[in-house]
């Protein structure tokens, strides 16, 4: 006859079974002297444990204010050491990218602020361009507000590679050669200029007055922005560059860093 | 008249269908051991020692049966009231007392780690120091058997042969047959699953009957196995 398992019974006597294996085993021990034997010695066993009576206290064991300084740090590795000071500057560095972003995003989605004469002047002449074409200035203006953003007033096909207002420099200056690609597609008589134009020192040399304008990557990179926001919605949306809606998800994103970072140094302080 | 009756009934009801939420009303306001703890979490140290007084008694009795020796288990009982208050906020509800008996068996462990003496090699070491308890009670007055000294005599040789235990297996013994833990609080305690609380179980069980039979004719007639 198969046995119940001991450990089983161990279990049984302390009602630490399910009700299958209960049954089973009031069902054997029914029929067997053996576990039944097994079962009382156990029992005994246990029984005698419980005998042990309960130590008297020598003492009381309660927490005072004394106990409860901080205990002396182990000795830190350098990283560990270097971590409580770095937390702030990081900190600090992660609210001014958050404010940096911000500012271009929010200058992006206003517009380029400063429209000079000649740029209005530039910007007449584009408008009778071939209609999807963007205004440029011309080269004098270009040089006088060298700093500042041009007006782009009638998105283009070309803008779709062009500059956008969030562009930083070295993506600006990666667009400006889409333009000149997308030009070649869509006015190969004056894609050849436009690639000079771009290629002297990054700035853009204003062709004749005919030739058709095209953007400049270093002026709308410092402009943080030369098109409207209505350019944006009459336009093609995909002309502006990354959309609105991604603009604010990345300066969200940023914020939650920026949170985050300041909650931990916060707790960190607080921590005892 | 018959308002007073009405009102006497709604009591009588009350109790009857909601007795622990009236007698907490009623009575002197004993917040729960969870109730406690999140006070203590926020940094009330009065509401840590309200569970220091509640738990104390046990936490120094499984560490004493634990380590067998008092000193050491006081040491253990203070180190772990500190540690749990440090800890406080790793605590998240349920079952306070096992998750301080966690915190209890990690400082005894600790300690056991540590400890430069050995416990008793065997039973009969023991008996040549002349510590052999049931013997002498025995040789006693028989005319007036002392049951009260008897079990403290009882009560010391157990507590050598639980020192032959592994430690682990000591320590869900003394929660299991001395402190009537259930399985699941054990398990909550030392770290492990039910199928190891349950194995560690019956070997300790079965090695401290072993140690027992080996020397019966030293155990009271009323207690060998």
């Amino acid at each position: 006859m198969e046995h119940v398992e001991p450990i089983l019974l161990s279990a049984f006597l302390d009602e630490e079974v399910t009700a299958d294996e209960r049954k089973q085993v009031e069902h054997h021990l029914a029929g067997c002297d053996a576990c039944r034997a097994e079962l009382q010695s156990l029992r005994a066993t246990a029984s005698l444990l419980r005998l042990l009576p309960e130590a008297p206290l020598p003492r009381t064991f309660y927490v005072t204010e004394a106990m409860v300084a901080p205990a002396p740090r182990a000795a830190e590795s350098w990283w560990q050491r270097l971590m409580p000071r770095l937390a702030p500057l990081g900190a600090v560095a992660a609210m001014l990218l958050v404010l940096v972003l911000s500012a271009q995003l929010f200058m992006g989605g206003l517009g380029a602020p400063t429209a000079t004469e000649p740029d209005i002047a530039a910007s007449s002449m584009a408008t009778e361009a071939p209609a999807g074409e963007i205004a440029l200035e011309a080269e004098g203006n270009f040089d006088d507000a060298s700093d500042d953003a041009r007006v782009m007033e009638e998105p283009t096909e070309e803008a779709e590679d062009g500059p956008d207002a969030a562009m930083t420099l070295p993506e600006a200056t990666e667009a400006a050669e889409e333009p000149e690609a997308a030009e070649e597609g869509d006015d190969a008589g004056n894609a050849a200029e436009p690639t000079e134009a771009v290629m002297e020192d990054n700035v853009l040399v204003d062709p004749p007055a005919a030739q058709p304008p095209v953007i400049s990557a270093r002026g709308n990179a410092e402009g943080g922005g030369s098109a409207q926001p209505g350019d944006g919605a009459a336009g093609s949306p995909a002309a502006s560059g990354p959309s609105p809606l991604l603009n604010i998800a990345t300066g969200l994103l940023l914020l939650a860093i920026f949170l985050l970072a300041l909650r931990v140094l916060l707790y960190r302080r607080r921590a005892p | 008249m018959i308002w007073l009756s009405f009102f006497l009934f709604l009591m009588a009801a009350a109790l009857l269908l909601w007795p622990k939420h009236v007698a907490h009303a009623v009575a002197l306001d004993e917040p729960d051991d969870d109730e406690l703890a999140h006070r203590a979490q926020r940094g009330d140290r009065t509401a840590f020692n309200r569970l220091v007084g509640r738990h104390q008694s046990l936490a120094y009795n499984v560490a004493y049966r634990t380590l067998g020796d008092g000193d050491r288990a006081a040491d253990a009982t203070q180190e772990a009231f500190l540690a749990a208050y440090r800890r406080i906020d790793s605590y998240h509800g349920g079952n306070f007392r096992a998750w301080l008996m966690r915190v209890v068996k990690n400082q005894c462990f600790d300690l056991m780690r540590y400890e430069k003496r050995r416990p008793a090699a065997s039973l009969d070491a023991m008996l040549v120091l002349g510590e052999a308890p049931t013997p002498a009670v025995e040789h006693a007055r028989p005319d007036a058997p002392d049951e009260a000294m008897m079990r403290a005599e009882l009560a010391s040789w157990l507590q050598e042969v639980l020192m032959q235990l592994p430690h682990d297996q000591r320590m869900t013994l003394v929660m299991s047959d001395v402190q009537g833990f259930s399985y699941e609080e054990i398990a909550t305690a030392m770290e492990t699953e039910l199928g190891t609380v349950k194995s560690r179980l019956f070997r300790a069980r079965r090695r401290v009957r072993e140690l027992l039979q080996s020397q019966a004719e030293l155990l009271p007639h009323a207690y060998r196995l």
